[in-house]
């Protein structure tokens, strides 16, 4: 008998956030919290038979290019998932799910404005809040805040319950600074999804932003319970530490983020500040220097080498780390600032003012009345 | 012989700067055997070395150290024959503590406790002391608390000492509070004023004019008048010296008509450097004064009996409008009955409406405390004073604290001006520049020249913020790395509001300096500010003056029009320098004088009441000074409106300066007026800086007789 069945595959789609470290992208798929899930029927014949009455001709071509699609697209071949979707959108341009897929195949390949049109084609014919959700995404993904927020809560309307989308609502609010929304939306997210270690990360964030180190220090650490693999909760919680004044425990958390990944410079320049706050110079330096090794090209790495050298009172060594601080990051204010600091201390009152000067103009405050005593010197 | 003394307790004001706080000097002997060596002279050199350093070491005095250092070279000498004996090293070491080279101390001290950990009961307090004066704070307590835990009471019981002369609880507190104080050091440059000013002997107590143009300080150098020694020193005498510039101080010179045989030591300097305070300690301290004459320092005089008691007084400093005199005194009451809060007090005198000093009032809590307070110093900004004290919080002998008047009057709670200005020894005299960003002190520091050296202090001001960049991946979907900012606690910088005023008083004609009377008026309080006079000599003068007030400013010597200035000062301004020039003319017919401290409402005729000094001025010239001068006022606008609207005002405004003479006194047959509107320009009428300067009130020399 031939039959045609109406499947109902759930085809899983990893949403291609911005990650370049591999060990964040395989965190995302096995934590699961990255997978969306879509409803799709696919219509296929179970004994390779012509499909049923219910369509004609086209429609079984429309339909066969459409199972190729997804097929394509379940072995990450978009370019020829994009081609099948768009035959059996010529065969049949109202069927929706291949607008879909193709969105959805557009999308892998950070095409947004394609994904875009193409999902709006699909929820044109079919309401599915998780369609406009990755709308939202993808101009989540394009940088278009506004018009993700929008569809967000279209999707929050139409009953959207996706921890993701709450979470990507929660880092737009982070990055505006609006940190009470963002811990709504990170909290709304947990409560979806217990497991969102990304959630509890960003959390954490929004926690340490507000000075709010225990709490900080409770989600990251939570991240870690949940996803062991993340570098960057560790360094996270290492930070929450550090400005909690827990130095001890910072370190042992930076060490643990080193220890996993021995070049991770950013776990090495964060030890350094530790141990510069902790008053220990010389270690700081140390540190620092196995920072610049890992990323020769860090200026933050000598700017805080800079400030170990000056509370030496080895000023020009400090001049010289400020000095490639500069040479790496042109407007690094806070460089010119702290490198007229160190030839103050050297009475080298023409070079500091200088470098005040200039810091100053890029926008620094807090420097005090430096011009009288510099103009005193000029005189 | 002698063997405890207690160095420092009540000093009189020539020795405030000297070097030790209280130690009991320990007879520690030393076992004369161990000195054997192979060569018989060896042995008599060492042993003779030995007797003589006892001998300086058992015989320093309170004022001086000069024992320590003459034993110190003894010693040295008989440790190069045997530098394993624990008794000898622990009294080199203590020959360093009180020594310009103090890191030493410690490791004479520390070899001595490992050679013998019982060479002398007090090790631990000495190494202690030695640790603290090298600024170890924490090796210090460790040291003091090993002897308070130590069987120490009872080794003075058995030795007969006094128990005092081991204040060990107070040791550990002076050096809590260094450690604490250390976490924030003032951010200062602490400069030697070079061989210039510093000798190997000891410079100290300077005393500095409000624009840093000249300094008066005491030193026991060689030359001294008399040449008389007193422990290895000469008799102490003043020196003057002059800034020529960058910093650069001119040879002191030996202020010969103020030095005497005696001790001779300065203690104060008027803001305008016209004023000279030193003390004398024969029979009991007491305050003179010594006024400058052209290029001559007057006689010292003593200060009336309101200051100077049977008591001891010491420091003394004046306020900028030379009004208020502070200054420190050991007596058990002031003048209103008010007994003294202890030890010596901070007191006040305002002068009287004849010139008098008057009663002194102790200046109470919280400046006064029950320990012993010195070295007043009020700054000309008279909100700022600075002193030293022995009060709790110090880290060591006397410290330097400064407090703040409010609007109220009161003092506020003094605060001490911190590491590393202070020291664990004596600080002592710390006199600030007007503008506030330098000042003078006297002490003994690595890098002097020798003993007491005089050292000039650079503030800084708060430290720009200093920053670690630090960043992370807050965003766990993200790559970006956020940096974190972190908050700046905003400083607040304290800023001097002062404006010091000086300048030279010339003949208009020949360009000679004059001695004038020159005499400030607070314009909008219609009363006189100050009275100060120019240096014959020089011409020169210099006044401070509080920022945001309006002051017009009067020159006057006989022979000599008058001269007047407005001047106003912005309140918003900090610290500024004005330079007021002034020539006088000499009275001879034809010679015209702006009155620039005369106004009239706007547009109008009337006097406003701000010009009645003024007018005065012009009244005592017509009526005192010159009876019979005939003058004419003339009146004169800018050029904005008619001529004939001009004319009839600046008419009327001259008529309005004849009526007020004439109702004071004038016969109106001396008096003449004349409106020239626009007509006499001084400077341009395109500005309004110009038109204000033509706006203005004249008078002509018409006839003298």
């Amino acid at each position: 008998m031939k039959r045609l069945l109406v499947l109902s595959l759930f085809v899983t789609l990893g949403i291609g956030l911005s990650y370049s470290q591999e060990d964040k992208d395989s965190s995302m798929y096995d934590s699961g919290i990255n997978q969306i899930i879509v409803p799709t029927q696919i219509i296929t014949s179970t004994d390779g038979d012509t499909v049923g009455t219910l369509i004609n001709a086209e429609g079984q071509e429309a339909n066969i290019a459409y199972n190729n699609g997804v097929a394509l697209y379940g072995e990450g071949s978009y370019v020829e998932a994009i081609s099948e979707f768009s035959k059996s959108l010529k065969f049949d341009s109202e069927m929706a799910q291949a607008y879909y897929g193709r969105g959805t195949c557009y999308m892998q390949q950070s095409k947004y404005d394609e994904a875009i049109a193409d999902l709006l084609e699909y929820v044109k014919r079919k309401e599915d809040n998780n369609a406009t959700y990755l709308i939202g995404y993808c101009y989540f993904l394009s940088k278009n805040m506004d018009k993700a927020m929008e569809y967000f809560q279209n999707a929050i309307e139409q009953g959207c319950t996706n921890a993701n989308m709450f979470y990507y609502i929660g880092v737009i609010h982070f990055n505006k600074a609006h940190y009470d929304e963002a811990e709504k939306y990170y909290t709304r997210a947990i409560e979806i999804d217990d497991k969102h270690s990304f959630s509890y990360n960003d959390r954490g964030s929004t926690y340490r932003m507000q000075e709010k180190y225990d709490l900080a220090i409770a989600d990251y650490q939570k991240a870690i319970e949940l996803n062991s693999r993340m570098d960057i909760f560790k360094e996270n919680l290492g930070s929450a530490y550090r400005l909690n004044k827990e130095y001890e425990k910072a370190l042992a958390t930076y060490d643990e983020a080193i220890k996993a990944k021995p070049d991770n410079y950013i776990a090495l320049n964060n030890k350094g500040i530790t141990l510069y706050e902790m008053k220990e110079y010389d270690k700081a330096i140390d540190v620092l220097n196995e920072c610049l090794k890992q990323n020769k090209d860090y200026a933050f790495a000598y700017n805080n080498l800079g400030l170990c050298y000056y509370r030496k009172e080895e000023y020009r060594l400090a001049t010289e780390a400020f000095t490639k601080a500069i040479t790496l990051k042109a407007d690094y204010a806070e460089a010119y600032v702290h490198r007229g600091s160190a030839r103050e201390m050297m009475r080298d009152m023409f070079g500091a003012c200088s470098d005040w000067r200039m810091a100053k103009s890029m926008g620094i405050t807090g420097l005090g009345d430096f011009e009288s005593n510099c103009e005193e010197y000029n005189n | 012989m002698d063997k405890f003394k207690l160095y420092i307790s009540a000093l009189a004001l020539a020795f405030i700067i000297m070097f030790q706080t209280s130690y009991s000097q320990i007879n520690v002997p030393i076992d004369k055997k161990e000195f054997k060596t192979s060569e018989k002279s060896g042995y008599k050199e060492a042993l003779s070395a030995i007797k003589n350093g006892d001998e300086n070491f058992e015989n320093n005095s309170s004022t001086s150290s000069g024992g320590y250092q003459k034993a110190l070279t003894e010693y040295l000498a008989a440790n190069a024959y045997n530098s394993n004996n624990a008794a000898l090293n622990y009294k080199i070491g203590v020959c360093y503590i009180f020594s310009t080279e103090k890191k030493k101390a410690i490791s004479f001290l520390e070899k001595a406790y490992s050679i013998n950990p019982h060479v002398s009961f007090d090790i631990k307090y000495v190494m202690g002391m030695a640790y603290q004066r090298n600024g170890m704070y924490k090796e210090a307590i460790s040291n003091f608390t090993d002897f308070k835990n130590s069987d120490y009471l009872n080794e003075i019981k058995k030795l007969k000492l006094n128990e005092d002369l081991f204040n060990v609880n107070a040791k550990i507190k002076e050096c809590e509070a260094a450690e604490k104080l250390k976490e924030h050091p003032t951010r200062v440059f602490i400069d030697n004023i070079g061989p210039n000013i510093n000798s190997k002997y000891s410079d100290y107590a300077p005393v500095i004019s409000t624009d840093e143009t000249m300094m008066i300080f005491t030193s026991r150098r060689e030359g001294s008048i008399g040449g008389r020694i007193e422990d290895g020193q000469y008799f102490e005498d003043l020196y003057i010296s002059y800034n020529e510039g960058n910093n650069r101080w001119s040879p002191p010179t030996n202020m010969k008509t103020i030095n005497t045989e005696e001790h001779d030591a300065s203690v104060g300097l008027s803001p305008d450097g016209s004023i000279l305070y030193t003390f004398n300690g024969t029979p009991n301290g007491n305050l003179y004064e010594s006024k400058l004459k052209g290029e001559n320092w007057s006689k010292p005089k003593p200060l009336n009996k309101n200051i100077n008691t049977k008591y001891d007084e010491t420091s003394i400093s004046i306020s900028s409008d030379g009004k208020i005199l502070y200054f420190v005194s050991d007596r058990p009451k002031d003048e209103f009955g008010t007994p003294s809060v202890g030890g010596k007090d901070i007191f006040v005198s305002e002068r009287t409406e004849k010139g008098e000093w008057g009663p002194a009032r102790n200046i109470g809590k919280p400046i006064n405390t029950e320990f012993n307070e010195e070295g007043v110093f009020i700054h000309p900004d008279n909100r700022t004073m600075y002193f030293s004290s022995m009060r709790e919080g110090t880290i060591g002998g006397y410290d330097i604290f400064y407090s703040e008047m409010d609007d109220d009057g009161n003092w506020g709670e003094p605060v001490n001006i911190g590491i590393p200005i202070n020291t664990p020894e004596h600080d002592v005299f710390f006199i600030v520049t007007g503008n506030g960003r330098y000042a003078y002190m006297s002490s003994e520091r690595e890098g002097g020249l020798g003993l007491q050296d005089i050292w000039r202090i650079t503030f800084l001001g708060p430290e720009k913020p200093m920053v670690a960049g630090t960043e992370d991946n807050l965003i766990a979907s993200s790559n970006t790395l956020i940096q974190t900012v972190v908050k700046q606690e905003t400083v607040e910088v304290k800023k001097v509001r002062l404006t010091i005023m000086k300048g030279t008083i010339t003949d208009a004609d020949t360009g000679n300096p004059l001695e004038s009377a020159i005499e400030i008026v607070d314009l909008e309080k219609d009363e006189v500010y100050a009275t100060l006079e120019s240096n014959a000599s020089t011409g020169k003068y210099l006044i401070s003056l509080p920022s945001g007030k309006n002051y017009g400013i009067t020159a006057r010597t006989e022979g000599y029009l008058f001269h007047s200035e407005n001047v106003d000062v912005p309140a918003a301004t900090s610290y500024q320098e004005i330079i007021k020039d002034i020539k006088l003319k000499t009275i001879n017919v034809g010679a015209t004088i702006i009155l620039s401290n005369i106004f009239f409402d706007f547009n109008k005729s009337t006097l406003r009441d701000i010009s009645k000094a003024e007018l005065d001025n012009l009244v005592r010239l017509l009526t005192v000074d010159y009876p019979k001068m005939v003058i004419e006022i003339g009146g004169h606008t800018d050029n904005v409106g008619s001529l004939e609207y001009n004319t009839k005002l600046s008419t009327n405004r001259a008529k309005a300066v004849v009526d007020y003479l004439i109702a004071h006194g004038v016969a109106q047959e001396r008096l003449s007026y004349k409106g020239y509107a626009y007509q006499q320009p001084i400077d341009t009428n395109d500005t309004e800086e110009g038109r204000q300067k033509n706006r203005r009130v004249e008078f002509k020399v018409i006839s003298v007789k």
